[in-house]
């Protein structure tokens, strides 16, 4: 009976050791799914590939699922019940053996096919190029499909048309100006224009071309230790007393070479002890401290760049010296100049920094610091046909609006694989840039349908400050979801070409809703005070005869801003 | 899925009438313990993505019938907290949610002693049994932290990260999530018996069969909660 009873409590602990064992285990998956970036061209060999390789990709990676279901009661599993047998029916593909007029019409069925399942996105920075068959030569043509691309757009302010009679709404002293700098190792021009309101000089006025106005050269330039670093010097004794130079037979040639090194190592050292790069670095000092840019500072800028320095590097410089005698001592110059002044990047540096300030000075003295001052009582953002940029802007720029910590949106990413495998909302909050606004002043942003993005979030961000800031124009055009170019960054979201060429994909990472639970996205913001876009004859007007052109928007916003 | 779980309570509640007109063939128990649960997941194309499992807490009332020599039904009712993790790992570690569970569970089984101890006597038994069981979402806390997006640093481009928690708001269910649950369930159970009272531990595992989510058609993405229990407690039979 023991015996019995012991070997049940064997069997028992066995078995129950076995089943913990067991459930501690990771499961393992059961069929690989394809990533997108993992189809390959030969993933597509007819249209029904051609559509499953896209609704997948849509299915695993796009945000804005439960979104599409609320608005237009989208249902993906619906789409490919519908849409597969439909591309599945069109039987060519550009085959060599293949009639090209039949080739032409399955091509047109598979635009008309795509346009229908794309057209009802709502995420308006959604675009997919696809590579379609054009003829039995192997031809293909690429066709573009976004969000919303049946629908009819209003008239918006080009950029490049207001330039051209804003100037009329603005005082004397504004401001125009192009430059390119780097942002993110991308070259982007930024265009500006700002000045006070002539009617009302109490207003100030400001518009750009696009979100890139983050100056993140300049402060890497700032930052750097642009002081020039002698690691190891190189004294006019080294180079008189160095066996080599001493070697050379031609006394002439010699005394020459000598004379051009000193005068190279002098001009050099003749820098970092000048008058003018110590002013320039006591001004830089001060402007790291307020971001205030002095009329000293620019000068001491140009002055800074107009000082020329022999390029010990450039071989040119030694062309009337350099013969097969002097080219070693020419070598060991060059090198020793190198360790003298740490490959010459300080004053690389220097000389970048001065054309960076040079170069932003203008939108500081203007704009930036009279904000910070608080200068700039009451200001017209005009963010009309902006079509957004780097969301650095909001850390650099857009935070220099803020008086108050809100959270002005929320944005989710996708989580796991389900189409509707979301993260929690995640507050995004403001912050306070420390050389902003010193208190609250009213702010009229202008909105229009070509108001995009950064264009958005801005506008939803003063928004968030208080009632003192309103939105004035038409509805923006409703793109608030952010790009990344890692697909992996999220599991969501996809950039890049999928199945080689067949596909380009440019699909956001996220759904992004307002502070009040709204969802603006293939909507746009509401403006608090709304005007008509401009009718045709406007936007004719506008281009052909700026002379006379009535901006209604900006009468609505002077008007509200004078009433503040 | 609400008429399978109204399906399961009436089970519940027969078995209960049989055990009220046999008392002398009933059982009732109350145990506590610990859960392990984890959910099982497709992730195979998602680049340094997992869920781990996590450590709750569980309580089960049981009554248990017995209908033919060592043979027995049960069944009970159960809360159980299910706990897993989503995490990032690797180069993109950093975001992550924590996943808080509360779950109603009914399981209907039906078992055998392997060792019994007579009525009224002294003693240890062993027993197996095993069915189905089916569950109802009662809550979704999580936690997690999250890169915002719109917070990037204009100087080092570095990311801010957020600590967020909510409490899933299964009404408007954005995640499309399924409240009603089934799965199966087996059970070892090891007592002492004191004439009618008892004390005893149980494993109870269970396998999640139905997919958390509403939406899913596609059973290569189906996921699936699994999680075991171990528990002690005490029961009483009824003369």
């Amino acid at each position: 009976m023991q015996r019995k009873f012991l070997k049940n409590l064997v069997f028992v602990f066995g078995l129950l050791s076995l089943v913990m064992t067991l459930n501690s285990c990771d499961y393992d998956d059961n069929i690989a799914i394809t990533e997108p970036t993992r189809y390959t061209y030969d993933d597509v060999k007819s249209y029904a590939d051609l559509f499953k390789v896209f609704w997948t990709v849509m299915d695993q990676r796009y945000s804005c699922f439960y979104e599409q279901k609320e608005r237009t009661n989208m249902d993906w599993d619906a789409v490919y019940n519908e849409y597969y047998p439909k591309f599945s029916a069109l039987k060519t593909f550009g085959r060599s053996r293949e009639d090209n007029e039949a080739i032409t019409a399955d091509r047109n069925k598979a635009i008309q096919y795509f346009e229908s399942i794309i057209n009802p996105i709502i995420d308006r920075h959604f675009f997919v190029a696809v590579n379609l068959p054009k003829d039995n030569n192997g031809t293909r043509a690429t066709e573009s499909f976004y969000g919303g691309m049946d629908n009819q757009k209003a008239n918006v302010y080009n950029f490049k048309a207001k330039l051209g009679y804003i100037k009329r709404w603005l005082s004397d002293d504004a401001v125009k100006q192009t430059y390119k700098h780097n942002v993110k190792n991308d070259e982007e021009s930024f265009t500006y224009v700002t000045g006070s309101v002539k009617n009302n000089p109490e207003i100030y006025y400001l518009t750009y071309d696009k979100f890139a106005v983050n100056f993140a050269d300049l402060k890497r330039y700032l930052n750097h230790d642009y002081s020039l670093n002698y690691n190891t010097a190189l004294s006019v004794s080294d180079i008189e007393n160095h066996p080599v130079l001493n070697a050379i037979s031609d006394k002439k040639l010699k005394d020459k070479i000598k004379e051009l090194s000193i005068k190279v190592l002098s001009q050099w050292d003749s820098f970092k002890a000048s008058a003018e790069l110590k002013t320039f670095q006591a001004e830089i000092s001060k402007f790291m401290a307020t971001e205030e840019v002095s009329d000293v500072l620019v000068q001491a800028a140009k002055k800074l760049k107009s000082k020329k320095l022999a390029d010990y590097n450039n071989v040119l410089l030694y062309h009337s010296v350099l013969t097969t005698e002097t080219e070693p001592y020419i070598e060991w110059f060059v090198s020793r100049m190198n360790q003298h002044t740490n490959k010459g990047d300080g004053v690389k540096n220097v000389k970048k920094a001065a054309l960076a300030i040079i170069d932003k000075a203008p939108f500081y003295q203007n704009f930036l610091n009279p904000l910070h001052q608080g200068k700039i009582k009451k200001l017209i953002l005009d963010l009309r046909d902006n079509g957004g940029g780097y969301v650095l802007d909001f850390d650099f720029f857009t935070g220099r609006f803020v008086t108050k910590n809100t959270v002005w949106s929320y944005e989710r990413t996708k989580e796991g694989n389900g189409r509707f495998d979301y993260t929690p909302w995640v507050p995004q909050k403001t912050k306070r840039h420390p050389f902003g606004i010193p208190s609250d002043i009213p702010i009229a942003v202008l909105t229009d349908n070509g108001s995009v993005s950064m264009s958005e979030a801005t506008t939803l961000l003063i928004k968030s400050q208080g009632p003192q800031n309103v939105s004035i124009g038409d509805y923006s055009y409703g793109g608030l979801a952010t790009i990344t170019d890692d697909p992996d960054d999220f599991n969501g979201g996809m950039v890049g070409k999928v199945a080689s060429n067949w596909f380009y994909f440019y699909m956001p990472v996220s759904a992004v809703k307002g502070a009040n639970g709204e969802i603006v996205e293939g909507i746009g913001i509401k403006p608090d005070i709304y005007v008509e876009p401009p009718t045709d004859a406007e936007v004719d007007q506008m281009e052909d005869d700026p002379d006379t052109f009535t901006d209604r928007v900006m009468e609505a916003a002077v008007d509200y801003l004078s009433s503040k | 899925m609400v008429k399978k779980l109204v399906c399961l309570l009436c089970i519940c509640w027969a078995i209960s009438g049989m055990s009220i007109q046999a008392q002398s063939k009933l059982k009732v128990g109350l145990d506590m313990g610990y859960t392990y649960s984890n959910l099982k997941a497709n992730l195979s194309n998602l680049i340094e993505s997992k869920y781990r499992g996590g450590y709750g807490f569980g309580v089960n009332v049981s009554g248990e019938y017995a209908f033919w020599k060592s043979l027995f039904l049960t069944s009970g009712v159960s809360y159980l907290q299910k706990k897993y993790t989503f995490k990032r790992t690797g180069i993109y570690s950093g975001w992550y949610t924590k996943y808080h569970n509360d779950f109603l569970s009914v399981p209907l089984m039906v078992g055998g002693y392997i060792v019994e101890v007579p009525n009224g006597k002294k003693g240890l038994w062993i027993k197996v049994a095993g069915g189905m069981y089916g569950s109802y979402w009662m809550r979704m806390k999580r936690c997690g932290r999250y890169p915002a997006l719109s917070e990037v640093s204009a100087t080092d481009y570095g990311t801010v990260y957020r600590l967020v928690s909510d409490t899933y708001d299964f009404k408007k269910n954005e995640n499309m999530l399924n409240r009603f649950g089934y799965g199966m369930q087996g059970q070892l159970g090891l007592g002492y018996s004191f004439s009618k009272f008892s004390v005893y531990g149980t494993y109870n595992q269970q396998y999640g069969l139905s997919d958390i989510s509403k939406s899913n058609q596609n059973q290569n993405l189906k996921k699936t909660i699994r999680s075991y229990m171990i528990s002690v407690g005490t029961s009483y039979r009824f003369d």
